[in-house]
C-alpha cells in the first residue's frame, strides 16, 4: 500500500539518548519502529505480528509496527534514526524528511541490527 | 550558582542542558562523599540528560582504526594521525558542533580558517534555512520570559513542544505572569499538524487543533495573508486544508485578536520544506499582523535544537554568515556550495566532526559518501558515527563535564557550569580542538 512517510523525534523511540541507556538488542527493540494506525496496519496485514517493510526510491527498511491512533490513515511515521535515514534522501541541496511516498507491505524478514546496517553502508 | 548545605548535603542549582530551554530552576543535592543523590525540577529529558554521566556507552580513551578496528591509543598517537590527515587534506569538511558550546564552536571555525576547510553545524539541515531568512528579511522575536508574562495564544506549527522542550508548555502556557493574575484560563494553545501530537495533549475546550493536509502549508499561509488584508472570500462548507470550517474561522480569529501571539516553529515545517519558504512566508505573516491589526501583536520563535543559536551567533559574528562558510589561504570565500553538495559532489577529502552523529542523522545517500573517506570524530559516546571512525578522541560532556556558553533558543545568552568532573580527566571540546591547532603549528 502507498502511504505518505514522515519522520519525526520523539523521546520515546529517540536513538540519541536511548543509545546510552540501551542494549544494542534493546536499541533495536525500541527505536527501529514505525508508527502506524491500526486501521491502515489491517488493511495492510492480513495477520498479526508481522513486521513492515517500507521502500521508497532512496531504499528499503525492515521496521517494527507500533500502532498509534493519532497517526493520520494515508500517512506512517518513522522516528530518526540510522534505520529512518535507510529509506530518505536528498534532492539537490535538500533532504526530503517528510513528505516521501512510501510502499509498506508486510513482511516476515527481520529488523536489521546496527552492525549489520554499518555494514551495509560500508559495502555501499 | 546558589548553594545551600544542609544535613551534610550540598544542594547547588545548576542549567540543565537537556534541550534548547536551558532550564535554570533545577537543582542538584550532592551527598557529604560529593556524589550526586537526587536532581529536582528536570524534566525527563533533562534526567536522561543528567544520566549520561553515567552511561555504559561513554569513550574514555583515544582510538584509531587499525586493520578494520578500533584499537586504543594514546592521546598523542591520536593527535599525530589527526595531524597526518588534516596535513594530507586538500579539502577538509567540519561538521556538528550544535552539542557543544559556543567556546568549541568559535575553536571549530578557527581550526576550518587555518586548514582550509569547509564548515557546517547541524543548523544545515535544520533552522539554518530560517535563520537566512530571519538574515534577509528580519523577525519579529520574542524572550521566554515575554512569552511567560505576555502571550495569550500559542500557535505550534509543525513543532510537538511536549515532546522536543518538554518544560516549554509548563513555562509558558501553565505560568502567570507577572503583568496579568490569569494564566493558563486565558492563554489559547493552537495546534497546526497534520497529527494530533502529545502536545495537544494537554488542550482545553479554548484551544484548537488544525489537522493541516502534508504539503499544504504556504497555501494555508496564503488563505491567512489574504483574510488579515480583509479579503472576503468564503471558506467551503467542508472547510480548506483538511482543516474544519468552523476550526478555520476561529484560526483566523485568532490571529486577529490575540494580544501577544507567538508563533512556535518545528522541525514539521523545517523538515517539509528545507528551502525555508514556509518560514519565509510565516515571517511575512507575522509582519502583515502587526502592521494591519491594531490590537492583534504576533512574534515567532523557532524551536531549535541544543545550542544550534549558540553557532548561529559565533558564526555571523566570526564570518557573518551561517552557511556555505568556506576558507582558502586562511580566508573566507564567497561560495553558494551547501554541506549536501559538498557531500554529494564529492568536495571533500576527509571529515572532522564534532559533537554530532551524522551516519544517524544523514539519510543514506549522504552517509555512503561520508564513510567513504577517513573521518575523525570528537565525542563522549559511542555511537555509529564513531564506530565507523577512524579516530575517536573522547571528550567530557558539556554543561555536566565542562563549562560552557551556550545560547538559548530566545537567543539569551546562558553560561552551563560543570557539575562533576570528568572521568579520566578528559579534556572538553574547546580543549581537544585548541590541541589540534597547536599540534598543526608545531
Amino acid at each position: 500500500m502507498k502511504l505518505l512517510l514522515s519522520t519525526i523525534r520523539e523521546l520515546k523511540y529517540d536513538q540519541k539518548t536511548l543509545i546510552n541507556e540501551l542494549s544494542e538488542q534493546e536499541l533495536k527493540e525500541n527505536v527501529a519502529v514505525c508508527l502506524i494506525h491500526p486501521k491502515t496496519y489491517n488493511r495492510i496485514v492480513s495477520k498479526s505480528g508481522l513486521n513492515l517493510k517500507l521502500t521508497t526510491n532512496y531504499g528499503s527498511v525492515v521496521l517494527k509496527p507500533v500502532w498509534d491512533e493519532t497517526i493520520p490513515l494515508e500517512m506512517i511515521y518513522v522516528n530518526k534514526s540510522i534505520w529512518a535515514n535507510q529509506i530518505i534522501g536528498n534532492v539537490k541541496d535538500k533532504i526530503q524528511f517528510k513528505n516521501l511516498e512510501v510502499e509498506v507491505e508486510p513482511t516476515e524478514e527481520s529488523v536489521l541490527e546496527i552492525s549489520e546496517l554499518l555494514d551495509k553502508l560500508k559495502n555501499m | 550558582m546558589t548553594q545551600l548545605v544542609k544535613n551534610n548535603q550540598r544542594v547547588q542549582s545548576f542549567v540543565c542542558s537537556g534541550c534548547s530551554l536551558y532550564c535554570d530552576d533545577t537543582q542538584i543535592v550532592y551527598s557529604e562523599k560529593n556524589e550526586i543523590i537526587e536532581a529536582y525540577g528536570l524534566c525527563l529529558k533533562g534526567y536522561k540528560k543528567l544520566n549520561e554521566i553515567y552511561s555504559k556507552n561513554r569513550i574514555k580513551k583515544p582510538l584509531i582504526r587499525e586493520n578494520g578496528a578500533l584499537k586504543e591509543v594514546t592521546y598523542n598517537e591520536a593527535f599525530d594521525k589527526i595531524k597526518e590527515l588534516i596535513k594530507n587534506s586538500k579539502m577538509p569538511l567540519l561538521y556538528g558542533f550544535v552539542n557543544t558550546s559556543c567556546e568549541a564552536q568559535i575553536r571549530g571555525i578557527e581550526l576550518a580558517k587555518k586548514i582550509d576547510g569547509f564548515i557546517a553545524s547541524n543548523a544545515s539541515i535544520c533552522h539554518g534555512q530560517t535563520y537566512s531568512n530571519v538574515i534577509d528579511v528580519g523577525i519579529n522575536s520574542t524572550t521566554l520570559n515575554e512569552c511567560i508574562n505576555k502571550a495569550d495564544v500559542f500557535i505550534f506549527w509543525g513543532s510537538n513542544a511536549a515532546d522536543s522542550h518538554p518544560k516549554f508548555l509548563t513555562k509558558t502556557i501553565f505560568s502567570r505572569g507577572k503583568f496579568r493574575i490569569t494564566g493558563r484560563e486565558i492563554k489559547t494553545l493552537i495546534l497546526v499538524d497534520p497529527r494530533k501530537t502529545t502536545t495537544y495533549g494537554v488542550a482545553g475546550v479554548r484551544d484548537l487543533y488544525t489537522p493541516l493536509k502534508p504539503g499544504k502549508d504556504l497555501e494555508l499561509i496564503r488563505f491567512l495573508k489574504g483574510k488579515i488584508l480583509g479579503e472576503n472570500s468564503e471558506i467551503p462548507p467542508d472547510g480548506l486544508f483538511g482543516i474544519d470550517r468552523e476550526d478555520l474561522t476561529r484560526l483566523i480569529l485568532n490571529l486577529k485578536k490575540s494580544e501577544n501571539g507567538i508563533i512556535l516553529i518545528g522541525q514539521g515545517v523545517i523538515n517539509a520544506d528545507p528551502s525555508g519558504t514556509v518560514v519565509r512566508a510565516l515571517i511575512e505573516l507575522v509582519d502583515l499582523i502587526n502592521k494591519t491589526s491594531k490590537r492583534s501583536r504576533f512574534s515567532i520563535i523557532p524551536m531549535t535544537g541544543h545550542n544550534m543559536n549558540g553557532y548561529i551567533q559565533v558564526a555571523l559574528s566570526l564570518v557573518g554568515k551561517i552557511n556555505q562558510i568556506e576558507f582558502s589561504d586562511n580566508k573566507l570565500i564567497e561560495s553558494n556550495i551547501g554541506l549536501i553538495t559538498k557531500i554529494m559532489e564529492d568536495k571533500f577529502d576527509i571529515s572532522i566532526i564534532v559533537a554530532a552523529d551524522p551516519i544517524s542523522n544523514f539519510p543514506i545517500t549522504m552517509s555512503s559518501e561520508l564513510i567513504k573517506k577517513p573521518l575523525i570524530a570528537i565525542d563522549c559516546f559511542f555511537t555509529p558515527t564513531t564506530k565507523i571512525a577512524d579516530v575517536v578522541l573522547p571528550v567530557a560532556i558539556m554543561g555536566l563535564e565542562t563549562d560552557g556558553l551556550v545560547y538559548r533558543m530566545d537567543n539569551i545568552p546562558m553560561n552551563l557550569q560543570k557539575i562533576v568532573d570528568p572521568p579520566d580527566n578528559l579534556l572538553s571540546d574547546e580543549q581537544i580542538l585548541t590541541q589540534i591547532i597547536q599540534r598543526l603549528e608545531e
